[in-house]
């Protein structure tokens, strides 16, 4: 009898064993779990935008290039990529004195834990050294962002305009 | 004893249920295994990027756009957002006769989402030219894993050369 209980009992320890190990997140546990996610991710990469947009107005670069992790990459168009914070700040500090507006409004955030991509759009205005008024772009951009602690920071970025290209100027005239 | 024996079963019971509940993954835990999942999409994607050039090169619209999600976007240079596979396809007609290139430079992943960043080139002879030009530039793609498929939700690239100078202002009459 005693035995019997004994092997009950192991049995009992067996499937309660077997029971209990984490099981695998569903395809749809995932997908809920990820919504959530994007939902508190936008609101902090929305507020983040909006203080890289309120730096850059000002003209407050190194302020701005912040929210860029330390080994980010920049990929603007037109341009080499810039690979690292101080490579960012450095073309970002090229808009001195342009007396630029930049807005961000984000479209869309995915997010998988500490990996987030959000796609939104701009509007840039400035004025280009030397023209007599200023002129404004928009257009597109994707970001990829890491969740480091407790902010989100940017790894690379990537934009490019709405506007159709500007028609090529006539060859430059041989001396 | 036959109770002081349910009592240390009962306590046996309790301590193997609490132990065994799903521990949280460490950051340690969690980058070995994105890395790990960023090794396979990348031989995954770069497959799908193969096959993908294969039929932008035949001018295969249709396939090019079976490589994106239904809800898949085409941001590309200078004009608006392309969504959805049709319109993809459709955009695709303007690159008719281009020979493209792409080459992974890394992939970031995390379960079903993942973010590729490349280089292309691209050779083509624009409408009316008389020589083909080729660009040069790089690109974003999100990724998501659609059953046992990577498929691209978000596709945007700019290119590396200088804009071409402004043209001077039309005359007046």
């Amino acid at each position: 009898m005693y035995r019997t209980r004994g092997v009950v009992s192991l049995l009992g320890v067996v499937a309660l064993l077997a029971g209990c190990q984490p099981a695998a997140e569903t395809a749809e546990q995932a997908e809920t779990r990820m919504a959530s996610e994007a939902l508190a991710a936008r609101t902090a990469i929305e507020a983040a935008n909006a203080r890289m947009a309120a730096h850059m107005n000002a003209e407050r670069f190194d302020s701005a290039a912040m929210v860029y992790a330390e080994d980010a990459r920049g990929l603007p168009p037109n341009m080499v990529p810039d690979v690292g914070r101080a490579a960012i700040l450095k073309s970002l500090q090229g808009m001195a004195g342009m007396k630029a507006t930049i807005g961000f409004t984000t479209t869309h955030v995915a997010v998988n834990g500490p990996l987030a991509v959000e796609t939104g759009t701009y509007s840039f205005t400035f004025t280009p050294p030397g023209a007599p008024a200023p002129v404004t772009d928009t257009g597109k951009y994707m970001a990829h962002w890491h969740k480091m602690g407790d902010n989100w920071m940017i790894v690379e970025n990537i934009w490019n305009s709405d506007l159709p290209a500007m028609p090529a100027g006539p060859p430059v005239k041989q001396p | 004893m036959y109770r002081m024996r349910g009592v240390v079963s009962l306590l046996g019971a309790v301590t193997l249920i609490s132990a065994c509940q799903p521990v949280a993954e460490t950051a340690e835990q969690a980058e070995a295994r994105m890395a790990s999942e960023a090794a396979a999409a990348r031989t995954a994607i770069e497959a799908s990027n193969t096959r993908f050039m294969a039929h932008f090169n035949a001018g295969q619209g249709d396939s090019v756009a079976a490589h994106y999600a239904d809800d898949g976007r085409v941001m590309a240079p200078n004009m608006p957002v392309a969504s959805g596979r049709q319109a993809i396809a459709a955009s695709m007609g303007m690159m008719a006769g281009a020979t493209l290139v792409l080459t992974t430079e890394s992939v970031d992943a995390n379960g079903s989402l993942a973010v590729e960043r490349g280089t292309y080139k691209i050779t083509l002879t624009p409408p009316g030219a008389t020589a083909p030009i080729t660009d040069t530039g790089k690109y974003l793609v999100h990724w998501r894993k659609v059953g046992d498929n990577w498929m691209m939700v978000d596709d945007i690239w700019n290119s590396d050369l200088p804009a071409m100078p402004m043209a001077p202002p039309a005359k007046q009459p």
